[in-house]
C-alpha cells in the first residue's frame, strides 16, 4: 500500500479539474495512471478494458435513465401549472400565501421529477413571475422557488439516490424512500418560516385577493392535479411495496408522465424525440463520470487511501455524528466549486470505505449527504440553482438579490439538518419499515 | 518476499473468506515467503471483471465464479454444469479436485490460457426444496409453483412443477404474496434471505449443487515466476483452505434450521420422488457434454467419466470424515501430495 | 465544428463532415434506444405484476444493450456541445487568449485519455468476440460481445469530434455550463 502515492494522486486531480479538464476524463485518467504506477502497464490496461463496461451493464445504474427520462417529460411538459394553481387556491391567503404555495407546488413536482435543477426551473417559470407581479419581494419569490429545488432530490424519483445507492452498495429501493420524509420535513419547514417571517413583516409579500374563492373551487383545483399525484404515490408506492425495482417505477412514471402530458396536449412526438435527446446526454455524460469515479476508487483502495484518511479520522474521533459532520463540512467548501453529482462521485470511493468501518448507517448517512449536497446548489460563489432561477428570470431579478432571499432558507435547513443528524429515524423509519 | 494482493468480490461476510481465503492469508504471511494484502467486497474487482483482472495482474490472488464464465472457460463449466450430480458436496469438490489436478490435460491448457493456477474447488450447499406447505411425493410437487435458477429449471420441468425464475434478491417477495409454492435453494437461504420466516418445510432431495471449480486461483505468470520453496507454501497451505471454506459453508446450512422460535419440518424425499430427479439429472449429464463439445471441449465425454468415477470413490472416502482438518488431510493423501511441480 | 467564415481546407471539412454525421446518427440511436428501454420494462413489470409472465431476458437486455446503448454512443455528442461536466474555478478569472490556449491543451489532453480508453475498448472486444461471450438468461444464452463493440464506437466517435475540434480549433470556450435540465 502506498499512501503517499494516493494523496499525490489526488492532488494531480485537483489540479486537471482545476485546469477545466472534463471531470469524468480527469478520473479516468488519474485512476488508469495511478494504477499504472502502483501495478504496472498489464493491470492498468486491463482496468481500462473491463471497467467502462462492467460500471455500465449494470441493472441498479438503469434507473437513471429512466428517471432521467421522466423528469425530462415532467419539465418539458409544464405539468407545474395546475400544480401551483391548485396551491394557490389552497394557500394563497395565508401570510406570504404564494411563497407558501410555491414550497407545496414544488415539493409535488418532485415527486415526479428527479432533478432539483428541473424543478428549481419549472417553479421558477410558473410561480416567480406571478409573486412579482404581486409585488412580493423578489428575493423572497426568487429564493423560494430555487431553495423548494432542493427537495426534488429528497422526494423520490431521485438520481442522486441512485447513484449513491450504487455507490454504497445499499438497496435503492430503501435508499429512495429514505429521501420521502426528509423531502416532505423541509417542504413544511420552509412553509413555516415563509409564514411567520411574511406575518411578522407583511410588506415582504402583499396580501392577494382570493376572496371570491370558495371551497369548491379549491376541490374542483384538485381534479386538474390528481393524475400528477397518482403518478407520484404510484413511483413511491411500488417500490416502497417492493412491487417493482427503482428502474421499472422509473419506467412505469415516464410512460404515465408521458400519456398524461399526451392527453393534455403538452408533449408531441417532437418534443418526447427531444426529450429522449436530452435524456440520453446527461445520462452519458454522468456514465463518463460515474466510470472514472470507479476506476479512482479501485486505484485509492489499491494505494490504500481510505484505510488511511479513515484511520486519521479515528484518532480525531470515531462518533458517528462528529464523522458526519466533518462530511458536511468537507461538503460545504466542496460546494462551492463544483457540481453536485461530481462531489459525490468524487468523494464517494473515499467516505463508503470510512462509514463501513466505523459502522455508521450508510443510509442514514446518504441522505444527510445528499441533503447537503443539495444545500451547495444554493450557497454562492456556485450555486447552480440559483444560477437556474437567475437565467429562468431572464436576468430580471439579480444573482445578489437571490442568493440573499435564499439565506432565509439556509437558516432552515441548519434546523432541518440538526433534525436529521440527530433524530435518524425521520430518515431510517421508512426504510425500516420496508421489506426485504 | 513476495507481495501478493488478494482481492474478489465477495464479502467478508461470507464463510468463503472467514473460513477459506483469510485463514489461507494468513497462512501465506506466517509462512515468511510472502506479504500477501487483502482487497475484499468488490474494491478492486467485481464477479465480471474477476478473470480478465486476475489475467491482467490486477489481482494475484482470487476467487473466480466459473458460472458467470461459460465462453471463456468452458473446460471449468464441464464440473459446474454436472452440478446436478453433486448432493454429496465434500466427495464432489475432492473428485473436481483430483481430475483437474491429476488428470485433465484440458484443465490445464485452460489455466494456461486464462493465466490461472488452479489451487483448489469450492462449492454451495446442496439444493433442497423450501416449501410453504410439507412435501414428501412425486404427486406432491406436481403442478406446484416453483423458483428455480440454472441447473434446476429443468428439474422442475421434469417434476411436472412450473418454474419461476426471479431474481434471488426478490425470492422473500414472491413467497410472501404466494407467487411460488417452493425455492429450490441451499438450506442457507433460509438465513440469508430471511426466507426462513415464511417457510417451515425442507424436502431432502438430491438434486446437486453448484461448483465453483477452480475457485482459489492464483495468476499463472507470478506463480511461474516465484521459487519452488514459495510455490510449495501455496499449495501445501490450499487444502486447509480448501476444507475450511467447504465445512464453514455447510456449517451455515445447520445454523439456518436454528432459527429462533422455529421448528423446521424437514423430511426426506420420496423414493418416486427422487426417481424422477435423479432421471432429470442424468439427462444433464449428457447436456454438460453436449454443451463442452459445442463450445470445443476436447474429450468432454471422458472428462465426465472420469469425474464420475472419481466422485462414486471419493463418496466412499469421505464417509465418517467431519472435521476440516480430517477432510484437509484426505486432499493431501489423494491429491495434493501427488501434484508434480514443473 | 462551429460555422465561420474563414476558409478551411477540403479534408478537414470532409473529416468534420463525417464528425457531424456520426454525431447525429449515434445520438439519434441512443434516443430512440431510451424509449424503448423505458416501453420494454414497463411491459415487462406490468406483465409480471398483473398476468404473473415473466419476460424472458428483459434484465439482460436492459443491461447489456439497452444501458451500454445509452452510456457510451451520447459521448460524441456530448463533446460536441460542450456538455461533459467541468469545474469552474481559475479559468473564468484568466485572459481570453490564455483561456483559449488552455482550451486546446484540454482538448488534446482529452482526446489523448479517450483514444487510450478507446484501445482499450476495442482491444476487449476483440477478446470477447474471440471468446464468443454470453450470459445466461436463465432461458437462453444472449450474446454479450455485439455490444463490447458498441461501446468501443461511441468512445470512437468521441475521439473523432475531439480531433475535428483540435484541427479545426473552431471551439470556443463555451461559458460555464450547468448540466442539462434533467440532471442533479
Ligand atoms: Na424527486
Ligand atoms: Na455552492
Amino acid at each position: 500500500m502506498s499512501v503517499e502515492t494516493g494523496l499525490f494522486a489526488l492532488a494531480i486531480l485537483t489540479g486537471l479539474l482545476a485546469l477545466r479538464v472534463p471531470i469524468g476524463i480527469a478520473l479516468i485518467a488519474v485512476g488508469a495512471g495511478g494504477i499504472l504506477y502502483l501495478r504496472g502497464f498489464g493491470p492498468a490496461f486491463g482496468m481500462l478494458r473491463s471497467v467502462p463496461f462492467d460500471f455500465t451493464a449494470h441493472w441498479t445504474l438503469s434507473a437513471v435513465p429512466m428517471f432521467v427520462l421522466m423528469s425530462a417529460i415532467a419539465s418539458h411538459s409544464g405539468l407545474t401549472r395546475d400544480l401551483y394553481a391548485s396551491m394557490r387556491l389552497w394557500f394563497g391567503r395565508l401570510p406570504g400565501g404564494l411563497a407558501i404555495a410555491t414550497s407545496f407546488a414544488g415539493a409535488g413536482f418532485a415527486a415526479i421529477c428527479g432533478s432539483s435543477l428541473a424543478t428549481t426551473a419549472a417553479m421558477g417559470r410558473i410561480a416567480v413571475p406571478e409573486m412579482v407581479r404581486a409585488g412580493y419581494d423578489k428575493g423572497l419569490a426568487a429564493g423560494c422557488a430555487a431553495a423548494v429545488g432542493t427537495v426534488g432530490a429528497l422526494i423520490p424519483p431521485s438520481i442522486l439516490m441512485v447513484l449513491y445507492a450504487l455507490f454504497a452498495q445499499v438497496s435503492v429501493g430503501k435508499m429512495l424512500v429514505a429521501g420521502l420524509l426528509p423531502g416532505l420535513l423541509t417542504t413544511v419547514a420552509y412553509a413555516v418560516m415563509i409564514g411567520v417571517r411574511c406575518h411578522l413583516r407583511p410588506e415582504l409579500a402583499p396580501k392577494v385577493d382570493l376572496s371570491g374563492v370558495t371551497l369548491r373551487d379549491k376541490a374542483i383545483s384538485l381534479r386538474r392535479i390528481w393524475p400528477v399525484g397518482l403518478i407520484a404515490a404510484m413511483v413511491v408506492g411500488v417500490i416502497y411495496g417492493g412491487i417493482a425495482t427503482a428502474t421499472e417505477a422509473g419506467a412505469i412514471g415516464a410512460v404515465a408522465t408521458a400519456l398524461l402530458a399526451f392527453s393534455q396536449r403538452t408533449l408531441d412526438r417532437r418534443g418526447l424525440m427531444q426529450c429522449a435527446n436530452e435524456t440520453v446526454v446527461t445520462t452519458a455524460t454522468l456514465l463518463l463520470i460515474g466510470i472514472g469515479a470507479t476506476l479512482l476508487a479501485q486505484f485509492l483502495a489499491l494505494s490504500g487511501v481510505p484505510r488511511f484518511l479513515s484511520g486519521a479520522l479515528q484518532d480525531v474521533t470515531t462518533n458517528h455524528v462528529a464523522v458526519i459532520l466533518i462530511c458536511c463540512l468537507i461538503y460545504l467548501v466542496m460546494g462551492a466549486f463544483l457540481d453536485t453529482i461530481g462531489i459525490m462521485l468524487l468523494t464517494l470511493p473515499i467516505l463508503i470505505p470510512i462509514f463501513r468501518e466505523l459502522g455508521i448507517n450508510e443510509i442514514w448517512a446518504g441522505v444527510i449527504l445528499v441533503k447537503m449536497l443539495e444545500i451547495g446548489l444554493l450557497t454562492p460563489p456556485l450555486g447552480m440553482n440559483v444560477f437556474v432561477m437567475n437565467r429562468v428570470s431572464g436576468d430580471s431579478i439579480k444573482l445578489g438579490t437571490i442568493f440573499r432571499g435564499v439565506s432565509w432558507f439556509l437558516l432552515v435547513e441548519i434546523v432541518v439538518m440538526a433534525l436529521l443528524i440527530f433524530i435518524p429515524a425521520i430518515i431510517l423509519f421508512l426504510p425500516s419499515m420496508m421489506i426485504g | 518476499q513476495e507481495s501478493i494482493l488478494f482481492g474478489t468480490y465477495v464479502s467478508d461476510t461470507t464463510q468463503l473468506n472467514i473460513a477459506g481465503f483469510h485463514p489461507y492469508v494468513d497462512a501465506l504471511n506466517e509462512s515468511g515467503e510472502f506479504d500477501v494484502s487483502s482487497l475484499t467486497d468488490g474494491a478492486v474487482v467485481s464477479a465480471r471483471t474477476t478473470l480478465s483482472g486476475l489475467a491482467d495482474g490486477i489481482v494475484d490472488l482470487t476467487y473466480i465464479p466459473a458460472v458467470y464464465y461459460p465462453a471463456e472457460l468452458p473446460v471449468t463449466n464441464v464440473f459446474v454444469n454436472l452440478g446436478a450430480t453433486m448432493s454429496n458436496v465434500p466427495a464432489a469438490i475432492g473428485a473436481i479436485i483430483e481430475v483437474s489436478k491429476l488428470d485433465c490435460p484440458q484443465c490445464e491448457a485452460e489455466g494456461e490460457k486464462m493465466n490461472f493456477v488452479d489451487l483448489g474447488s469450492w462449492s454451495l450447499t446442496p439444493y433442497r426444496l423450501l416449501c410453504s406447505n410439507p412435501v414428501e411425493t412425486a404427486e406432491d410437487v406436481k403442478g406446484l409453483r416453483i423458483r428455480a435458477a440454472g441447473h434446476t429449471i429443468a428439474i422442475v420441468n421434469a417434476m411436472g412443477a412450473t418454474p419461476t425464475n426471479v431474481p434471488s434478491s426478490e425470492v422473500y417477495e414472491v413467497v410472501q404474496r404466494g407467487q411460488v409454492d417452493c425455492v429450490f435453494a441451499p438450506i442457507a437461504w433460509l438465513d440469508e434471505y430471511a426466507l426462513g420466516e415464511l417457510v417451515h418445510n425442507v424436502t431432502m432431495v438430491s438434486a446437486g449443487t453448484i461448483p465453483s471449480a477452480a475457485a482459489f486461483a492464483f495468476r499463472r505468470d507470478k506463480f511461474d515466476d516465484l521459487s519452488p520453496e514459495q510455490r510449495k507454501v501455496l499449495l501445501d497451505a490450499a487444502p486447509m483452505a480448501v476444507a475450511g471454506a467447504l465445512f464453514g459453508t455447510q456449517g451455515s446450512d445447520v445454523s439456518a434450521l436454528e432459527r429462533d422460535g422455529v421448528t423446521f419440518n424437514v423430511t426426506e424425499a420420496s423414493a418416486d420422488l427422487q426417481a424422477v430427479i435423479d432421471e432429470a439429472v442424468q439427462a444433464q449429464v449428457a447436456g454438460a457434454v453436449e454443451t463442452a463439445n459445442a463450445a470445443g471441449v476436447e474429450d468432454a465425454q471422458g472428462l465426465v467419466d472420469k469425474y464420475l468415477a472419481a466422485y462414486a470413490r471419493w463418496e466412499g472416502l469421505v464417509e465418517g470424515v467431519d472435521t476440516p482438518e480430517a477432510y484437509a488431510q484426505l486432499l493431501r493423501d489423494e491429491i495434493y501430495s501427488k501434484i508434480e511441480m514443473k | 465544428m462551429q460555422n465561420d467564415s474563414k476558409p478551411i481546407a477540403a479534408p478537414i471539412r470532409a473529416l468534420s463532415a463525417l464528425a457531424e454525421r456520426i454525431v447525429a446518427v449515434t445520438a439519434w440511436i441512443a434516443a430512440i434506444t431510451v424509449i424503448v428501454m423505458c416501453l420494454h420494462v414497463s411491459a415487462s413489470a406490468l406483465l409480471r405484476s398483473l398476468f404473473n409472465v415473466t419476460l424472458p431476458g428483459t434484465v439482460e437486455i436492459v443491461m447489456y444493450y439497452y444501458m451500454v446503448l445509452v452510456a457510451f454512443l451520447p459521448w460524441s455528442m456530448a463533446q460536441k456541445l460542450g456538455e461533459h461536466v467541468s469545474v469552474d474555478m481559475l479559468v473564468t478569472v484568466l485572459p481570453d487568449r490564455v483561456t483559449v490556449v488552455l482550451q486546446l491543451l484540454v482538448d488534446v489532453f482529452s482526446a489523448a485519455v479517450t483514444g487510450i480508453l478507446c484501445w482499450a475498448l476495442v482491444s476487449m472486444a476483440i477478446r470477447q468476440t474471440g471468446f464468443g461471450q454470453i450470459v445466461e438468461t436463465g432461458w437462453f444464452g444472449l450474446p454479450v460481445w455485439p455490444a463490447r463493440w458498441l461501446a468501443a464506437l461511441g468512445c470512437g466517435a468521441m475521439v473523432l469530434v475531439l480531433a475535428v475540434q483540435i484541427i479545426s480549433r473552431r471551439r470556443l470556450p463555451s461559458p460555464y455550463r450547468p448540466l442539462p435540465e434533467g440532471a442533479a
